[in-house]
């Protein structure tokens, strides 16, 4: 479904990835860890698009009806219409913007690609309080302008509630664990878990192992310094939780 | 109010005969109104008058929305100046929209003790188009308050001028006074220049004014995308919240419905 082939990208003028390989399957979870800096939060934006990150040389494809397409000339709009989703470490607030209206321009703004059925409001009223009660969300943020005077943690989980919302093929999670206490993180990977097909696949991207107890992976990478070092099953994120990186990186 | 003054052509005397739900449409385009509210009556007021005076009685409540969909070829000057006595509240909307240089002067003589106002602006600007406000909130008498909320969408080549202007006099002791300009410029070509002034003669006041200048953010837009949400609607939406507080100011339903859609 995605398939990454020597990925070399750079922000602001700083090469942060150098020759990065990464094959992902549908159905599959791959969980990518590694130290500050090592480039995780960069693959999640070249990914999706964000227009700061430039890919220097490689190659990004993705399945798009039966084809591999490199996505790294289409805007993110266009790669998100075909199915990949981001959930954001930092979530962005936009004041103004009741949270309703943007996951419904959202979803509409899909089927619409997809020559799918819109959603009025009230219809999608009822289909959004469905899944917001799934991660234990209160019926209040539906009015609010999004992740405008949420918590910490009631702006995560609104992130998965968009992908809830779009059902994507490829979503990447940068760091959703971060800034989540167990409860909440519980809620969170509940939600995540049930989003799980034979049809999709994710990108974990953590720190920590913690996140990987509650979504399972079934592939861990490790990433340093722009490229996958090493590739194994969920007993290497064990072994990292235990042994940090270091026998890695001298290795 | 000034003597010497020009008389008024037309004069609309609101009372306690009137309805106080119903919207009082004043149209007169050209020329000079007059609009008096009689002591403890409301009103809800659509007027586009060119020139427009407001005398508000004692304990009188206002609000008034001036629309000016700017679509015809000649610039355009307009006013505004109220008189507002004792324990008399008036809630002001201005909302242009439009390719053609405005001007917009108001002023605002708070007199009675306990008078309030809360004057509020919505400029769309595009092409060309040059708009000005002038605010001018006299605090005459003690514990008046005033409180100001322009914003500016600015298109194309649009430039906005906001000055606004605060006096509070030795004797309006225990004023509160609030200005804030806030500015959306969506090209590259777009100018705005903002211009707050306070002058207080009073020591036991509160005054604070603020102004800001931004652009769409490119995080926001980038979050948009990665919903699948395009520049355009994306920037359609951020605009639409950008100017949400404001018409948010206005209470009575059918006059935010009105002004919304002018947007």
């Amino acid at each position: 479904m995605l398939n990454i082939k020597d990925l070399y990208a750079s922000v602001e003028g700083n090469q942060i990835l150098k020759g990065l390989n990464l094959s992902v399957k549908a159905g599959q979870v791959h969980a990518i860890m590694g130290p500050n800096g090592s480039g995780k939060s960069t693959l999640s934006k070249v990914i999706t698009g964000h227009p700061q990150y430039v890919a220097d040389s490689g190659l990004v494809d993705f399945e798009i009806n039966g084809q591999m397409v490199n996505i790294l000339g289409m805007e993110p709009d266009q790669r998100a219409r075909e199915g990949i989703f981001l959930a954001f470490q930092y979530p962005v607030e936009l004041p103004g913007v009741p949270t309703s209206e943007f996951l419904r321009a959202s979803y509409n703004s899909v089927c619409r690609h997809h020559g799918l059925e819109q959603m009025d409001p009230i219809d999608f009223d009822g289909f959004i309080r469905e899944k917001m009660k799934v991660l234990e969300m209160d019926d209040k943020y539906i009015d609010r302008a999004v992740n405008v005077d949420f918590s910490g943690g009631e702006k995560k989980r609104n992130e998965i509630l968009q992908m809830a919302v779009l059902n994507p093929r490829l979503a990447v999670l940068d760091e959703t664990d971060s800034g989540l206490d167990v409860d909440s993180m519980k809620i969170v990977a509940h939600g995540v878990n049930l989003l799980r097909s034979k049809r999709n696949a994710m990108i974990v991207i953590t720190h920590y192992q913690r996140l990987l107890n509650y979504i399972k992976p079934d592939i861990v990478h490790v990433l340093y310094q722009g490229r996958i070092i090493k590739t194994g099953g969920p007993e290497l994120a064990l072994k990292v939780e235990d042994q940090g990186y270091d026998w890695l990186i001298k290795s | 109010m000034t003597e010497g003054s020009s008389v008024p052509q037309r004069c609309w005397q609101i009372d306690s005969s009137r309805k106080g739900a119903e919207i009082i449409r004043i149209t007169d385009a050209d020329g000079k109104s007059l609009i008096r509210v009689k002591p403890g009556v409301s009103a809800v007021i659509i007027s586009s008058a060119s020139f427009l005076e407001v005398i508000l009685e004692e304990g009188a409540r206002l609000e008034l929305l001036r629309p000016f969909l700017l679509d015809q070829t000649l610039e355009r000057e307009v006013s505004l100046s109220v008189h507002q006595a004792k324990d008399s509240s008036l809630t002001a909307f201005m909302v242009t929209k439009g390719s053609i240089s405005f001007k917009d002067n108001v002023s605002v003589v708070l007199a009675g003790e306990g008078a309030e106002v809360s004057l509020n602006g919505l400029h769309d600007l595009s092409n060309a188009c040059e708009a000005h406000s002038l605010t001018l909130i006299d605090h005459v008498a003690p514990s008046t308050k005033s409180d100001q909320l322009y914003k500016s969408v600015v298109r194309d080549r649009g430039h906005s001028f906001f000055h606004g202007k605060i006096m509070v006099r030795r004797e309006a002791q225990l004023t509160n006074a609030y200005q804030l300009n806030k500015n959306l410029i969506l090209s590259p070509e777009g100018r705005v220049d903002t211009k707050p002034q306070l002058e207080i003669f009073a020591d036991d006041v509160k005054c604070s004014h603020g102004a800001a200048i931004g652009q769409l953010d490119d995080d926001q837009l980038f979050y948009f995308q990665t919903r699948g949400i395009g520049r355009e609607e994306a920037a359609r939406m951020l605009v639409k919240g950008f100017v949400k507080d404001v018409l948010l100011k206005i209470n009575d339903p059918l006059l935010r419905a009105e002004a919304g859609g002018m947007l």
